[in-house]
């Protein structure tokens, strides 16, 4: 009975739907349609305007960003011609964006170079494959609209706009670049060039005042040498004596013998000496203490001291640090020093050396030689450190000492300075960095 | 299920005609009204040997309207040839659709404007209401006075496929425009004008005991059954009298006006479940089922039964309803008779083994909601059994 009275009211449902009672029962009407299409197209235009006005306005954007840009851009399509041109292009190529939109790239590139770039776009767009220069930043010669050829660094990138492939260049004009590349390379040859002339003259220099000192040191040390040989043959004539006068003058013999044997160790190790000081400069760094080097220095110096009865007083406490330098270079600094000292006390009445080193406020080790001379006028204190100036005779030495000197120790990292004592004399002061400070980082 | 309460809810629709000598003419114009600039014109092979779907398109290029004929079309319109006819359409980017014939273009013709539109099968739309999107403007040219598918807001579509005949049924299918020109008729030979005249003499009958009718649509109704009933024979005497095929063609709107908007009952149904297994003409299988129906329906409405008798010019006076009932359905059979349609089912190639599944089809007919009496399965084998 159910089934029947649902099937009526199907049936009677559909009866009512025949008849046009239906709800969505209508007449063909464009109108509803015609709204609804008004409607969306409404939107779709507020849309579209929105989104031309984004697009324009990022347009306007990577318009101005192109142009403020330092390097040119210049872009171009499939066809290989450009389809941007950006105000740095405009500049360096000397062409306006709106002669060169649309056109081939020829007129930016030497003859020369357009048959193959031609090639190269074509097989690029035709293949894809980014060979030789897209993606990488590559030299390439530039043309200008006045037909000057320059240096330009570009890189290549490749890209799809719309579905459409393009290739944009970023250029720089580098003829400045090279230029000052160009320069900075010739002065750095050249600085080179004097810095190697510069050692090799300070080296020159060094070897030159050596030998000048080593001179001087030879007339010192024949003078020693001299002595000896003197009492030798004092002793040998009266050894002779006694020799001829008979057996009994066998005991003189030996004496004399004696004495001999002394004064031939005595020359000799005054050679000794001067042969180690002579000994070649290997140049290496190492790490020194400064009594040693005063000790010998001293030692090279004694006979010289007690000939002209010079006191030397040396005062070096036993915890100074040790210093890194060329221990050859900075006795030959020492010897200048003792030297210059012996000068000035020589004709004086008191004659006294004082060869000290402490370690200063400043962590730096100075080492000072002071004599009881006459000092150094003002008028001279500036000019005793230039090379070649000297006040003694000329035979006496080529006025290379102090110069090379100061130049030593500032190889070391150090200050060579004079200063006049209260009551008379000079003293000369260097300061030396303790080992264990890299000279280099100064 | 009494139709005579006249407050009712009743909806009535109609499209723009022009009735009348000449209207086909028009043609041309009312495409260039409708903004047109290319025309689907949708015809078939009897239509253009008459001439008439060759005066359409000279009308059209007088109003210099181009456009595209498309004539692949059968007796019974076919699902696949109105997604043919919709491709055709959007192939020539026509933007209005012209139909030139009976019922089988102008069905044919809805049927690809609602695929055109809506671009989904056409099977898609089987039902009411279904139609979502206006299809394009349709301008019918009828040339036959009895389907009057160029009024209603039917189109019937033949599903090969399952030996069915599916019914579109929306507001939204009845045309924009419909030119009905008696002129066209006078080419119908006596046996077509025959099968038409009865088709819409079974329309009007149908609407006017529909529970669908409305004192509105009984007034065409009852119009028709009055021109259709007085004039149908003179007519198939007089082939060109254009006077006679005016009435029998205003007989057919009439009709038509009526139906599509009271919808039609047991004679569609089962006409409809024939012509989709068995592919019969139209006409003639309503003309066929007609007083059948009519014996079987006549308990439920006599006195509407009554009325259309009197609009057929039977003095009923004196006679019990009973009797006059039957005088109505002689009257029918007579008519039928002397016009040359007189073939039953069993020589339109029914048989017996047919009867089941016709009964069934036509049980779910659309039109059968309408029928005044609500018959069944067995009621409605019955009425086939007695056509054989």
């Amino acid at each position: 009975m159910k089934k029947r009275s649902d099937r009526n009211k199907n049936s009677e449902d559909l009866r009512e739907k025949v008849i046009g009672l239906g709800d969505s029962s209508t007449r063909k009407s464009y109108y509803p349609q015609l709204q609804r299409r008004l409607r969306d197209l409404k939107e779709e235009i507020i849309e579209r305007k929105r989104v031309e006005d984004a697009l324009r306005e990022s347009q306007d954007l990577l318009r101005s960003v192109m142009n403020s840009a330092q390097d040119a851009m210049i872009a171009i399509g499939e066809d290989g011609l450009i389809t941007t041109f950006n105000a740095a292009a405009e500049r360096m190529f000397g062409r306006r964006e709106k002669q060169m939109l649309g056109q081939p790239l020829d007129k930016l590139i030497p003859e020369e170079f357009r048959e193959p770039h031609r090639e190269y776009v074509k097989s690029y767009f035709a293949t894809g494959k980014p060979d030789g220069a897209i993606g990488k930043v590559v030299e390439l010669p530039g043309l200008n609209s006045s037909g000057t050829v320059f240096p330009m660094e570009i890189s290549l990138s490749p890209g799809v706009f719309g579905g459409k492939k393009f290739v944009i260049s970023i250029a720089r004009d580098i003829t400045e670049r090279k230029r000052s590349e160009e320069e900075r390379e010739r002065l750095r040859k050249a600085e080179a060039e004097l810095d190697r002339e510069r050692r090799e003259h300070m080296m020159a220099m060094t070897h030159a005042s050596r030998l000048a000192t080593m001179g001087e040191m030879m007339a010192v040390m024949a003078h020693e040498i001299n002595q000896p040989l003197g009492s030798i043959r004092n002793y040998l004539s009266g050894s002779f004596e006694a020799a001829r006068s008979g057996p009994g003058g066998i005991d003189t013999v030996v004496v004399g013998l004696e004495q001999i044997e002394k004064l031939v160790d005595r020359a000799a190790s005054v050679i000794q000496r001067l042969r180690e000081f002579s000994r070649p400069d290997g140049g290496a760094v190492e790490i020194v203490r400064i009594e040693e080097i005063v000790s010998f220095v001293a030692d090279l110096f004694q006979p010289r001291l007690q000939r002209l009865g010079i006191e030397l007083n040396v005062s070096i406490p036993s915890d100074l640090p040790s210093i890194q330098g060329h221990p050859l270079r900075l006795e030959q600094v020492l010897l200048n020093l003792l030297m210059n000292a012996c000068d000035a006390v020589e004709k004086t009445a008191v004659k006294i050396i004082d060869i000290k080193a402490e370690r200063g406020a400043d962590g730096k080790v100075a080492v000072s030689v002071a004599d009881t001379g006459t000092g150094v006028s003002d008028g001279i204190r500036d000019k005793i450190f230039e090379a070649f100036y000297t006040t003694k005779p000329w035979e006496s030495g080529q006025g290379l000492g102090l110069s090379i000197s100061r130049s030593i120790i500032r190889e070391h990292g150090g200050t060579l300075q004079v200063r006049n004592l209260e009551d008379g004399g000079v003293v000369f002061t260097f300061s030396l960095l303790p080992a264990g400070v890299d000279v280099r980082s100064r | 299920m009494s139709t005579e309460n006249g407050f009712e809810l009743r909806k009535f629709v109609a499209p723009e005609f022009l009735f009348g000598v000449g209207a086909l003419g028009s043609v041309g114009h009312y495409a260039r009204n409708l903004g047109a600039r290319k025309a689907l014109v949708v015809t078939d092979p009897g239509v253009i040997a008459a001439g008439w779907s060759g005066k359409v398109l000279a009308s059209l290029e007088e109003q210099k309207i181009s456009y595209a004929v498309f004539s692949r079309v059968s007796p019974n319109p076919r699902a696949e040839e109105v997604m043919e006819g919709a491709a055709f359409y959007k192939q020539e980017a026509c933007d209005i659709i012209v139909s030139v014939g009976g019922g089988s273009p102008t069905d044919c013709a809805k049927g690809i404007g609602i695929v055109s539109s809506n671009e989904k099968h056409i099977l898609e739309f089987e039902g009411v209401d279904r139609i979502t999107i206006p299809m394009p403007p349709v301008i019918c040219i009828p040339t036959t006075g009895g389907t009057s598918a160029d009024v209603s807001q039917f189109a019937i579509i033949t599903d090969r496929e399952k030996m069915t005949k599916i019914a579109i049924i929306s507001k939204a299918v009845v045309p924009d425009v419909s030119l009905i020109d008696p002129i066209t008729l006078t080419t119908m030979d006596p046996y077509l004008t025959a099968c038409t005249g009865i088709d819409a003499l079974v329309h009007a009958i149908e609407a006017y005991v529909s529970t669908g009718s409305s004192p509105i649509t009984d007034v065409h109704a009852l119009e028709a059954v009055r021109l259709i009933s007085g004039n149908l024979l003179e007519t198939i005497s007089r082939p060109d009298d254009v006077e006679m095929r005016s009435r029998l063609m205003r007989g057919s709107l009439e009709a038509g006006l009526a139906f599509s908007n009271a919808s039609l009952g047991a004679v569609h149904a089962m006409a409809h479940s024939l012509g989709g297994l068995l592919d019969l003409p139209h006409g003639e299988c309503n003309a066929v089922l007609l007083d059948h129906v009519m014996a079987f329906n006549l308990r439920a409405s006599p006195e509407r039964y009554l009325r259309i008798a009197t609009e057929m010019g039977l003095d009923l006076r004196g006679m019990t309803t009973r009797n006059a009932g039957k005088a109505v359905i002689d009257e029918v059979r007579r008519l039928k008779r002397e016009a040359g349609v007189y073939r039953a089912l069993k020589r339109l190639g029914v048989s017996p083994p047919d009867i089941p599944d016709l009964a069934s089809n036509a049980m779910i007919d659309a039109c059968m909601v309408t029928n005044p009496v609500r018959p069944n399965q067995r009621d409605v084998e019955v009425i086939y059994e007695e056509a054989l």
